[in-house]
């Protein structure tokens, strides 16, 4: 499994007062210094005319006034994409007299005991998107003598985007089997994750997914890593798997937390897409499969967050 | 388009540059307006991006005729500064509906009444960032609409520009012939710090940053949009624009459902509340599934505050509905710690849509390393008489107070 450690390097905020072992830090500060919270222009108030031509700015307030503009950029995640829906796996089949037959991809394997492929058609997968990227992650250089990091393999300094999380509000039939999941991204070109000429995101595999059940506080599936899908790794292409394997059996409603973490170098796509243009769209895809056609997905979020799912976060896990 | 003088992504300032106590130099302001314009350029806000089942007509396509219409709308506030907008679809293959048999999709979006229509220049090239279709190109008639022609499973997006200085919200809508949507989504472009104050559309998101430069002064400059050669510029604007990224550029979460027909299909796929006598779930028609199941997530933001108090992140709910009277409630829960609230809005009775709000201050400082600021939320209501309440879109906009 590789690991890259990526953080945000800019529009951090500066400090939490509750940063704990946070590891992740912006900019970092003396010890015990804090700006978290600090605003120079409260709710309500307009102190602009505070700022007086010929008189000299402090640089302290200066320091307040970076403090926002760098809060405003840590806050400001966006609601990218809803989903009500699709529902009960069995409304979505084959079976149906006005739908295609399943059809399968070339070229992709399948775990043929218990789950049969992604077509990435509109019975088995969504696309959303496009949306506009936004590249304010660095990865970081890994320290020495730290082996999941060292084994990363995006380049120090690689520009990253935004990191997602896909929330999946389903259910689960039976205990007995579970339904899986594969999220990938893919440019403008893709009519579909599975062309195999299509370029697709490196995927950051050491992120953590987890589930809660709901109605039972005793069965959660903890952080666990997602794993890249192995068959399409062979094509040149990643996608989380979410292998349901290690978590607790259980039949029921649940909630599950994908994080989406892309580790592609954006300047390298940007010059096969638009040499002249910084700006950039993706595609996120949710692709399903289940051998419990009960099974179901109620509704999708997909949001950007800060930090959610990290490696640094397993020691949250419990 | 001068594209590269918009940070696409924010600068690193560290702290240790600030002395308190001396003097500011105008190096500081430089990464100041850099992240001010890489806020306004590139962090544009999702307008919708919704793809309910029911958008999709492939469920009852059986019992619809080929040419069967129906219409979608959708609430939008435009973000100061904001010039352009991307509506997009995604469409079914009409032989995934109809057999072997098949039919061009054909789309026709209105504009948002408070929006006006402005044709691209052509070296803006908007169509080679996103490869989409401007509403100028082929079935446009360039006026407040444009129709567009899928044939395939493909997506189909159109961009339009945003020049109006409106900024309420307001409706656009979309006409959807034949065939099947699987998605519907619209949202800014961020292209809309290119220019300052030297023509309508531009003027209200943007800073000059020609001032912000080593080895000159700071210069007071000027708030406001006053035109010419003096708008946009200065410390003044920077201030204002950075109170104006916190309140009036505004995180947004959107459903939209089809309005359905009652002649054709008898709204038995538009989202209801019915006359049960309780409180019940919003029934969102998802196949086999209990509508009390179905929730959704928003991460808030954390602007305002100070120690000792509670921070809240304002919303309006715009609920979009008609038929009988009836309440709606808004049920949230934080992922962290589980703070809930449940306030609820009474809609009247209407024979036609309608828009009735609901103000909502969410908590915003639930934090852990899982699930930062994550609220959860999900509705219910009932029935005010015998009959149905409709609802066709949800939208839950920040409007934090300015």
């Amino acid at each position: 499994m590789t690991a890259a450690r990526v953080f945000v390097k800019t529009g951090e905020r500066f400090s939490r007062e509750d940063d704990g072992d946070f590891t992740n830090p912006g900019v970092p500060l003396a010890s015990g210094e804090t700006y978290n919270k600090v605003y120079v222009f409260p709710t309500g108030s307009n102190n602009i005319t505070d700022f007086d031509a010929r008189k000299p700015l402090d640089s302290g307030s200066m320091k307040l006034l970076v403090n926002n503009v760098s809060h405003l950029c840590y806050q400001k995640c966006r609601t990218l994409a809803t989903i009500v829906g699709p529902g009960r796996f069995e409304f979505l089949k084959a079976t149906s007299p006005w739908r295609n037959p399943y059809r399968p991809v070339t070229g992709i394997t399948q775990d043929a005991e218990r789950f049969r492929e992604i077509g990435w058609n509109p019975d088995d997968s969504i696309r959303l998107g496009p949306f506009p990227a936004i590249m304010d992650r660095v990865v970081e250089t890994p320290r020495a003598g730290t082996p999941s990091e060292t084994s990363q393999t995006a380049a120090p300094g690689a520009r990253c985007m935004r990191k997602l999380v896909m929330v999946i509000r389903g259910y689960r039939n039976s205990s007995e089997v579970y339904p899986r999941f594969y999220v990938c991204g893919t440019e403008r070109e893709a009519a579909s994750p599975a062309n195999p000429n299509t370029s697709l995101f490196q995927i950051d595999a050491s992120e953590r997914a987890w589930i809660e059940q709901i109605g039972s506080t005793s069965v959660s599936m903890p952080p666990t890593p997602l794993s890249p899908g192995q068959a399409h790794i062979q094509q040149g292409w990643q996608a989380y798997l979410l292998d349901w394997n290690d978590a607790p059996a259980f039949a029921g409603e649940y909630r599950l937390f994908i994080p989406v973490s892309f580790l592609t170098d954006i300047t390298t796509v940007n010059q096969r897409r638009a040499p002249t243009s910084a700006n950039f769209e993706y595609f996120v895809w949710l692709g399903w499969n289940a051998e419990d056609d009960q099974d179901a997905i109620h509704s999708v979020t997909l949001l950007e967050v800060r930090d959610i799912g990290s490696a640094e976060a397993d020691a949250n896990a419990s | 388009m001068p594209i590269a003088l918009v940070p696409d992504s924010p600068s690193h300032i560290q702290l240790e540059t600030f002395d308190t106590g001396n003097k500011a130099a105008a190096r500081h302001t430089r990464e100041i307006v850099r992240n001010i314009s890489f806020l306004q350029g590139r962090n544009v806000e999702t307008i919708t991006h919704s793809a309910p089942h029911s958008c999709s007509l492939v469920q009852d396509s059986t019992a619809f005729p080929a040419t069967y219409q129906t219409t979608y709308e959708f609430f939008y506030r435009r973000s100061p500064g904001a010039s352009y907008a991307m509506l997009g679809v995604d469409v079914y293959p009409t032989e995934h509906i109809f057999g072997t048999s098949h039919y061009d999709t054909e789309v026709e979006f209105n504009l948002p009444a408070s929006v006006s229509y402005r044709t691209p220049a052509d070296d803006e090239e908007l169509n080679t960032i996103f490869q989409a279709r401007l509403i100028s190109d082929g079935h446009s008639d360039q006026s407040q609409y444009g129709i567009v022609d899928v044939s395939r499973l493909t997506d189909s997006v159109v961009i339009f520009g945003v020049t109006a200085s409106a900024t309420n919200e307001t409706l656009g809508s979309l006409v959807h012939y034949d065939g099947g949507l699987q998605k519907l989504q619209m949202f800014e472009l961020p292209t809309s710090i290119l220019q300052v104050g030297t023509s309508a559309g531009f003027s209200t998101g943007s800073v000059d940053d020609t001032w912000a430069t080593p080895y000159r002064t700071i210069v007071e400059g000027v708030r406001d949009d006053s035109g010419g050669i003096t708008a946009g510029y200065g410390f003044k604007r920077a201030v204002d624009q950075t109170q104006q990224i916190q309140t009036r550029w505004r995180n947004c979460w959107q459903i939209v459902n089809h309005q359905g027909s009652a002649a054709v299909d008898g709204m038995v796929n538009v989202w209801s509340l019915d006359d049960s006598g309780t409180i019940i779930p919003l029934d969102f028609k998802v196949p086999g599934v209990d509508s009390g199941e179905v929730e959704f997530w928003i991460r808030t933001r954390n602007y305002f505050g100070s120690e000792g108090v509670t921070p809240t992140n304002r919303y309006t709910l715009y609920i979009r509905h008609r038929g009988v009277a009836g309440f709606l409630d808004f049920h949230y829960e934080t992922e962290v710690s589980a703070v809930t609230g449940a306030p609820f809005v009474f809609l009247p009775a209407s024979v036609g849509w309608t828009t009735t709000t609901l103000t909502i201050d969410l908590p915003c400082d639930q934090w852990d390393l899982q699930r930062e600021q994550l609220v959860r939320f999900w509705f219910t209501g009932n029935t005010d008489s015998s009959g149905f309440t409709y609802i066709s879109a949800l939208a839950l906009i920040e409007n934090e107070p300015t």
